[in-house]
Order: C-alpha cells, then sequence, then structure tokens
C-alpha cells in the first residue's frame, strides 16, 4: 500500500496536468490525499468548512478550508472563473485518477458533506 | 489605507494595493508591505531566521506557476484566504501549526514588475526572470487572489513578520 502514497507524492501530483490544467487547489487536494492515507484514517470527509480525518468514527485531525470555499463561492457568483473548491478538486481527482478511485470509495455526497471511505493503509515509515 | 486596499480583491486590487503602499513607504527605512506567504510555523521560523533564500522557491510544488522565485499573495482580505488556505495544507503536511509572513521589500519604489499572462505561465520566458526584478498573476485555483512572485536577484530585498493574530 506504500505504493499508493509514493504515487500521490511523486506521480499523480504531475500527471494530473493530463487531464487537467495547472490548478494549486488540486495539487493542495493531492498532498491531503497522501497526509489522510500517512495518517492511517479509515475516512476523509469535505465540508464547507473543514476537511476531516477520521479512525472508526472519530475525527483524528482537521484542517481549515472555510476562508478558501467561502470566498471561492463569492468569486464564482460574480460569474468569475479560476477557483477551484476543495471538494470540486477531490470530485475531479475522483473522476480522473483509477488509482484514488481505487483507494477512496464515495460513500456519500450531500451539499453538507462528500464523505470517502479510505481503502488503503498507511505507508512504510521509508516510503515517508 | 489598509482600507481602501482590502476593498479592491483580484487583480485590480493587487496592482492597486502595491501602488497606494509604495506611495506610503516611499522614503520610509522600513521596506513596502507586499503581502502574504503561508506556510507552516517551521518553514516560516526558518525564512525569518536565514532570510528569504533560493530554498523556499515554492517546494511543495511540482511546477512553479511564474518560475523559480518567492511567492506572495497580494495584500488583501483574499490574499489573506490564499495565504491561510496553503498554510493551513503545509500545517497538516508537517504536523504542525499554519503560519503567515508579512512579506516586505526595501527598494520596491524602483524595482520593474510585469504582469504575466495566463498562456506564460509555467513556461515564463527567461528573459522574464532576468530583465524583471518581479512577475504578477492570478493564482491558479484561486483566482480570487493576484500573487507577486519576487525573480532570484531580488530576494536580499526581501524580508518577513509573523502575522500574529
Amino acid at each position: 500500500m506504500s505504493n499508493f502514497y509514493a504515487y500521490v507524492r511523486e506521480i499523480a501530483m504531475k500527471e494530473y496536468r493530463k487531464w487537467h490544467p495547472s490548478d494549486e487547489v488540486l495539487e493542495m487536494m493531492y498532498r491531503l490525499i497522501a497526509v489522510v492515507v500517512r495518517d492511517g484514517a479509515d475516512t476523509l470527509t469535505i465540508t464547507p468548512s473543514q476537511i476531516l480525518e477520521s479512525t472508526e468514527g472519530i475525527v483524528t485531525e482537521t484542517a481549515d478550508i472555510a476562508d478558501h470555499e467561502r470566498t471561492c463561492e463569492e468569486w464564482k457568483a460574480q460569474g468569475r472563473g479560476g477557483c477551484t473548491s476543495f471538494r470540486d478538486a477531490m470530485s475531479l481527482i475522483y473522476q480522473h485518477d483509477a488509482q484514488v478511485r481505487q483507494h477512496f470509495q464515495l460513500i456519500e455526497a450531500t451539499p453538507e458533506a462528500a464523505i470517502y471511505r479510505i481503502i488503503s493503509e498507511p505507508p512504510d515509515q521509508g516510503a515517508l | 489605507m489598509p482600507l481602501i486596499i482590502l476593498a479592491l480583491e483580484g487583480p485590480e486590487g493587487l496592482a492597486l494595493g502595491l501602488a497606494a503602499e509604495a506611495a506610503e513607504g516611499a522614503g520610509a527605512a522600513e521596506g513596502v508591505f507586499i503581502g502574504y506567504h503561508g506556510t507552516d510555523l517551521e518553514s516560516a521560523l526558518d525564512i525569518m531566521r536565514r532570510g528569504v533564500t533560493d530554498e523556499f522557491f515554492g517546494a511543495n510544488f511540482s511546477s512553479l506557476q511564474l518560475g523559480e522565485g518567492f511567492y506572495v499573495a497580494e495584500p488583501t482580505a483574499n490574499g489573506l484566504n490564499a495565504a491561510r488556505t496553503f498554510a493551513r495544507v503545509a500545517a497538516r503536511e508537517t504536523r504542525s501549526s499554519p503560519a503567515i509572513l508579512k512579506v516586505y521589500a526595501r527598494g520596491f519604489e524602483n524595482m520593474v514588475g510585469r504582469d504575466v499572462p495566463s498562456a506564460l505561465w509555467e513556461q515564463v520566458p527567461g528573459n522574464f526572470v532576468t530583465k524583471f526584478d518581479y512577475l504578477t498573476a492570478p493564482i491558479k485555483g484561486l483566482e480570487y487572489s493576484g500573487q507577486i512572485k519576487f525573480n532570484p536577484q531580488t530576494l536580499q530585498s526581501l524580508y518577513t513578520k509573523l502575522l500574529r493574530r
């Protein structure tokens, strides 16, 4: 499974430009995918304000994304482009990256949250 | 002055905000406030301790939108939002705390910059780096904020302070 961590860190973050223009939010989302795999979490939840890692129903880590997601929404409401939300970034990755689909399973998508079950194991210490 | 800058977001905000800050800072011993750099706390302290060097050239990204240099989000509320986002992701990666640096440039009023059109992102011509002191563009994926990238030859003009909130 450490191969998946290495794939995300070393290959996916470069290869995604074959299916999407370069985008720093997409890259940050890949980096967060690597983080949750490294941490051994079993669930990734993206809400309009946070990205949560949890294990057996207990939230173990959070990243506050509220400022970005809100500003992005306001920007889009003005009819302007060039802003990617983290939720959309994960959705795009899930749609285009077969390796991510193999290790993450979308189990719920509501306006409040997108929830992915992680079918992966943390990388070997040597891979970090 | 800060109220005016905060009211202007996006690339226009960057240009006008920087012009206003340059006018305000001209002749002052201190440099001009340029904007925000978001990172994890250890990296922020490292930058403050050692100064801005080529070791801090967008190390976390697979491609550099405006080429090698030191990237700063615009001095507006939206720029601060962008820097916070970068900082929070960096902090999760390093299991650290997020940190925002306020970036200042000495002699900014004498520097020459250039806006880089999207067609040249990630393939900035070499003379853009040698001929200009800094380059500007919206941040790809976070285009609600502009950014200014200082070219390597200008790094010694930069200094930073930790944003305390």
